[in-house]
């Protein structure tokens, strides 16, 4: 098991090498000259002003040379300045990577507990009316867009009923509970998206599981049918569930994108967003990159947690 | 209580069993219109190949046919009436009385729990055992169905567990609250002989003592003569015949019982060159009149480049000297190898032209790797293959495409080995068409002729394979491999998969391609019987090395490794009066 | 025309409706230039904000422009763009997929190492980047998501051609002397379609929902050019004014994408080789 979660800790590593890569190159690789963009239209006509801001930002210097400097300040927890308030960068992102990992727990916490049951329901009664409805909101849930269904939460819970306030956002330390009253509508939000892919996938996994032949040999030894299914079928049939969970955790940080912006959220997407809008590199960079640790941090543990729920993960194969 | 019981020792009596499923084109009677009895310690086999429906009967009885099954019947057992229970009740009945024994103990056992635990869990649901003492039982029926070590064993997953062992922990769930029925479905059928044979000592040990009845279902007619004390054959759903065992081995009544015993092939049996294996259509044969016939109607003429060496009967054609194949199944980050399997460990051999050698071994024994090398399918880590004289080793461009045409393999699966999205005909042609030997029309005219030589029709050629039987595939596949005229033919387990009709089919038609064309056969398989009909000589094989080779009849008759000779014991033999029997004979009446 | 028909005739009701609902988006879509609805730019300062009339079926946004023909106008964007993605995304990575198939077990693994990398990554955030560099002009926007989810066809491609290499149909035709182009184009390519349209289906919403969300934020199709994303992007703000006009172009995107994963699941089931034996 200790070989499994080291072997599984060394590819996140590399996984985050390749992210930094990644984030480097598509700041510094792709067209449109930052220094430009950043002077703006007047200024950046001026050749004067754009080498000597060139030079001030080391960006003369070859490629090679500037990721290596960078790289070698995320090993020092140095990831620059930005470039429109010359505060540390870091600084920024430690002030909003709980905000974001709050959003997401929230709406893992929303996809989990909703559609697990769902998709046992649909599973469970399928070809009878329970079992069609709840695929039916299944697959409503996984088309539903994030902004879609949050603007409809906002008009039910803010505009109609008056329970939660549509946006905004309020420290714990300063109303702990304002705070979590902001946090349910984005939660939800990027949930019920999710939670169509949880059930989606439960039911699936669920009916697979149903017809194999140690659910028959469960019955057999005299197991009533909801009997087999839970303590037979159900485990076996969240193995997939928690690699889907992994596979499209992507989609889950996505919906804080939309859902931020939406929700005036002050988190690391919001950031990421403003900071493109503003060309402030150092800032999209680091917080580009803090968006993907989180992603990997998030992959890691679902790997970990299949490896404590499938015996056959982390141990010898027969 | 059901007026239709009529024998008073019966403890399961099966009158008017019906199963049917249904499916867009209407229903299909899997089970059709079935009656039998089993009485008190009786051993019955259920006899049939695939679509019989002697699985489904087992399940039937069970009542565990998921919708959109439906079964309708009388089913009696110990004087109740099991289709007139409730859920709740039969729940009861379920691995208490009856119990069940499923094929595959890989996919029967759970994956995600314990062995103990699963055995444990029978012993709770109907016993209420403490969970304490219920894993203590556990070990101790662990340790009772022989498996050594079993408190630590109890804690394994299944995966950790080998095919035989799962098995046994399968038996033991089985009898742990000592069932009067236990119905066991192939148990056997995907274990390797030495394997079965100690599975079913282990069953028929546990039967014995437990008292218990047993149905045992089977396509094996020599598992059946074994152990069965009566035999219900099935045929379509339906009970075309049933007595016992003696009675169904020295008098079948009905065609289909002859026909199917005189198909089965039979280990003791010796060998007799050009015979023909019965089939349902036509008795075995040992002349070769009809085949003439068939002879002159024969298609494409030997391919022109024929190496000599390959038209000598008896000569070398192919000659292995030491070949090794190792995969690597574990390697360092660095990519050094830290674990390597030995699938093949140095072995020599040499087929003759025009013969038949028959390799033969357990699964892992490295034969079908040895195969696909010798196809250049796979590429050896060293030793040297020579094909008519030439080392296929550094065979390249037209050299290599030569090779390709003088030697073909035949698969195991007869679902795989074609292209589900190419029609026959095409796919029959493809071998022409790689090596440009023929424009489009001939190949068509050629797709058809082999297929009519193959035995089905040249209008054939535009279906696609999914609406070909498995023996009508291999069929297929045979026409494939001949459309480039080989002189080699590698047949990998080709008849395995085929019930025992249809392989003696398809084995005639390989002998009788090989009288015409002077075909050599390379015959990869498991099955003693088969083989000792159907090969000029075999090779035994086993963890990679070979273990003796030689005169299929010297290898039979004398077997000199201790290996050959435990192998051939194991294989269940075709008479209910062999001394190996597991039970009693009943006197004949 | 009659297998269509037939095909119509074997579907449920579920997933016939979404077929209709896909019809019409498609239709509306195409035609809305010579449909003679209004014109989708043209700005009423007197009629802001409106709820559904008769001179405005779904009303009017901010500037007073018609709804129902910005609708029209934007699926046709949206449509377009995501269209255009799926072509871009799976015409490289399918061929990407079955040459790494093809590479060797040793940089068959690395290769994939990064498939999966890039798989795995968020896609939305790289195309934030990438757009604020690019500017949001249709073809960047295509690119941009073309390229984003070409690693996802890449894998599913790779998958099944390994999985189909090893089956025992291509070992024959190895044996019958067949090269790669031939192993490729006649045993492992028509044996793969049917997931490739499943993996198409599932990225066509993908793409659609990318495309609105970019555009949501500002980043996707620039203004005047409407697109669904943005319009929600731009209503949302006056959801406490007139909560109607925003839920237009919101309701739209979300039954067009339910249909399409409606359709989707269909195809898989039907499409599905297991199912087909």
């Amino acid at each position: 098991m200790s070989k499994f979660i080291g072997s599984r800790l060394a590819s996140a590593l590399l996984t985050l090498v390749l992210a930094s890569i990644v984030v480097f190159a598509s700041i510094h690789l792709l067209p449109g000259d930052p220094v430009v963009m950043l002077l703006g239209e007047q200024a950046g006509s001026d050749p004067e002003a754009v080498a000597r801001m060139t030079r001030e930002l080391g960006l003369d210097r070859p490629l090679i040379s500037q990721f290596l400097t960078w790289a070698g300040g995320l090993f020092q927890g140095d990831l620059g300045r930005s470039l429109r308030n010359g505060e540390p960068v870091l600084d920024e992102l430690l002030r909003r990577i709980p905000r974001s990992l709050e959003l997401i727990g929230g709406g893992l916490l929303v996809a989990v507990a909703l559609g697990l049951p769902l998709g046992v329901l649909a599973a469970r009664d399928r070809g009878k009316l329970p079992g069609m409805a709840a695929s039916v909101i299944a697959v409503a849930g996984f088309s539903a867009p994030v902004f879609v269904s949050g603007i409809l939460l906002v008009l039910i819970f803010s505009l109609w009923l008056n329970l939660l306030p549509s946006s905004g956002f309020v420290a714990f330390s300063e109303d702990p509970l304002l705070h979590l009253s902001c946090l349910v509508l984005p939660s939800l939000a990027i949930g019920i998206n999710f939670m169509g892919v949880v059930a989606r996938m439960t039911r699936a996994s669920l009916i697979d599981s149903m017809a194999k032949d140690y659910v028959r040999l469960a019955r057999a030894k005299g197991l009533s049918r909801g009997k087999a299914m839970t303590r037979h079928a159900l485990p076996n049939a969240l193995v997939p569930v928690i690699s889907i969970i992994g596979i499209r955790a992507g989609n889950l940080l996505g919906g804080t994108v939309i859902v931020e912006a939406l929700f005036d959220w002050p988190g690391l997407s919001s950031l990421l967003v403003s900071a493109s809008f503003a060309r402030d590199y150092p800032l999209m960079q680091g917080s580009l990159l803090a968006i993907f640790a989180i992603f990997i941090l998030i992959s890691l543990l679902i790997d970990l947690a299949q490896g404590l729920v499938d015996p056959r993960v982390g141990t010898n194969g027969g | 209580m059901s007026g239709a019981v009529k024998d008073e020792a019966a403890l399961l009596s099966v009158r008017g069993l019906v199963t049917e499923f249904a499916t867009p084109a209407g229903p299909v009677r899997a089970v059709d219109d079935v009656s039998f009895d089993i009485r008190r310690g009786e051993v019955v086999c259920l006899v049939g190949e695939s679509g019989s429906g002697k699985s489904v009967t087992g399940l039937s009885l069970m009542r565990l046919i998921e919708p959109p099954g439906k079964v309708q019947g009388q089913v009696s057992f110990q004087g109740r009436d099991l289709f007139a229970l409730s859920e709740a009740e039969m729940n009861r009945v379920r691995g208490a009385q009856i119990a069940m024994i499923f094929q595959e103990p890989m996919t029967a056992l759970n994956p995600a729990r314990r062995v103990g635990d699963q055995i444990a869990e029978v012993l709770r649901i109907h016993t209420g055992l403490p969970r304490k003492a219920a894993a203590e039982r556990a070990v101790a029926l662990l340790e009772r169905v022989g498996i050594r070590n079993p408190a630590a064993r109890a804690r394994a997953y299944p995966h950790q567990l080998s095919g035989g062992m799962r098995q046994r922990v399968m038996i033991a769930i089985a009898c742990a609250l000592k069932p009067a029925l236990i119905i066991a479905d192939e148990p056997t059928t995907a274990l390797d002989v030495t394997v079965q044979a100690q599975v079913l000592d282990l069953l028929f040990e546990m039967q014995a003592e437990l008292g218990s009845a047993l149905l045992f279902v089977t396509h094996d007619l020599g598992v059946v003569a074994e152990i069965a004390d009566r035999v219900v054959v099935l045929y379509h759903g339906k009970v075309v015949e049933q007595g016992d065992v003696a009675q169904i081995f020295s008098a079948p009544e009905h065609s289909y019982t002859k026909a199917l015993l005189a198909a089965a092939p039979d280990v003791d049996a010796p060998r007799v060159a050009g015979r023909r294996f019965a089939t349902l259509a036509a008795p075995a044969q040992d002349d070769k009149a009809q085949t003439g016939a068939r002879v002159a109607a024969a298609v494409a003429a030997p391919a022109p480049q024929a190496a000599s060496a390959a038209t000598i009967p008896g000569a070398p054609l192919l000659e292995i000297s030491d070949l090794r194949r190792d995969f690597v199944t574990r390697r360092s980050w660095t990519g050094r190898p830290l674990e390597t399997v030995h699938a093949v460990g140095g072995v020599s051999l040499t087929v003759p032209a025009g013969k038949t050698l028959a390799i033969i071994g357990e699964s892992g024994s490295g034969k079908s790797t040895l195969g696909r090398c010798i196809a250049r399918l796979d590429q050896p880590t060293s030793g040297r293959i020579t094909y008519a004289g030439r080392d296929i080793g550094d065979l390249a461009g037209d050299d290599l495409l030569r090779f390709r045409r003088e030697v073909q393999t035949i698969f195991q699966d007869p679902y795989a080995s074609l292209n589900p999205r190419r029609r026959i005909g095409d796919a029959i042609g493809d071998g022409p068409a790689i090596h440009g030997l023929m424009p489009a029309e001939a190949r068509h005219a050629l797709a058809g002729e082999l297929l009519e030589r193959v035995g089905l029709k040249a209008e054939h050629a535009v279906r696609y394979p999914h609406q070909f039987s498995g023996g009508q595939r291999q069929r297929i596949a045979i026409a494939r491999a001949l459309a480039l005229s080989p002189h080699f033919i590698i047949a990998d387990e080709a008849v395995s998969a085929l019930d025992v009709s249809v392989r003696a089919q398809v084995l005639n038609l390989l002998a009788d391609l090989q009288d015409e064309r002077g075909l050599t056969y390379l015959f990869i398989s498991h099955d003693m019987g088969t083989v000792r009909q159907f090969a000029d000589r075999v090779a035994i094989m086993q963890g990679g090395r070979l273990v003796e080779e030689g005169e299929t009849e010297r290898i039979f008759e004398e077997p000199r490794e201790d290996y050959t000779k435990n192998l051939l014991r194991a294989v269940p033999r075709m008479t209910p009066y062999s001394p190996r029997r597991r039970r009693p004979l009943a006197p004949a009446a | 025309m009659t297998a269509v028909a037939a095909l119509i005739r074997t579907t449920d009701i579920a997933t016939r409706l979404a077929m209709l609902v896909l019809a019409l988006v498609v239709a509306a879509a195409l035609l809305a230039p010579v449909l003679g609805i209004a014109d989708p730019l043209a700005i009423d300062p007197t009629n802001i904000l409106a709820s559904p009339s008769a001179a405005h079926w779904f009303g009017t946004d901010e500037l007073g422009r018609d709804l129902f023909s910005r609708l029209a106008h934007g699926g046709r964007v949206s449509l377009a763009v995501a269209a255009a993605a799926v072509l871009l995304a799976g015409s490289i990575g399918v061929p990407l997929g079955i040459a790494i198939a093809f590479l060797g077990p040793r940089a068959e693994g690395a290769a994939m190492r990064v498939v999966d990398v890039f798989v795995s990554l968020p896609e939305i955030f790289v195309a934030i980047v990438v757009l604020a560099f690019l500017g949001g002009s249709l073809p960047a926007l295509i690119g941009t998501i073309g390229l984003l989810y070409c690693p996802q066809f890449a894998r599913v491609s790779y998958g099944m051609a390994r999985s189909i290499r090893a089956r025992d149909h291509v070992l024959a035709a190895r044996s019958l002397g067949a090269g790669r182009l031939w192993l490729i184009r006649r045993e492992i390519l028509p044996n793969m379609r049917s997931v490739i349209a499943v993996q198409a289906s599932l990225t066509f919403s993908f793409a659609m929902l990318m495309e609105a969300g970019l555009s949501f934020l500002g980043l996707g199709v620039q203004p005047p050019t409407p697109s669904w994303g943005q319009m929600v992007g731009t209503l949302k703000n006056y959801i406490f004014i007139n909560s109607w006009p925003v839920l237009v172009p919101s309701l739209a995107l979300f039954v067009t994408v339910l249909a399409i994963n409606i359709v989707g699941d269909w195809l898989q089931d039907r499409l599905n080789p297991e199912l087909q034996r």
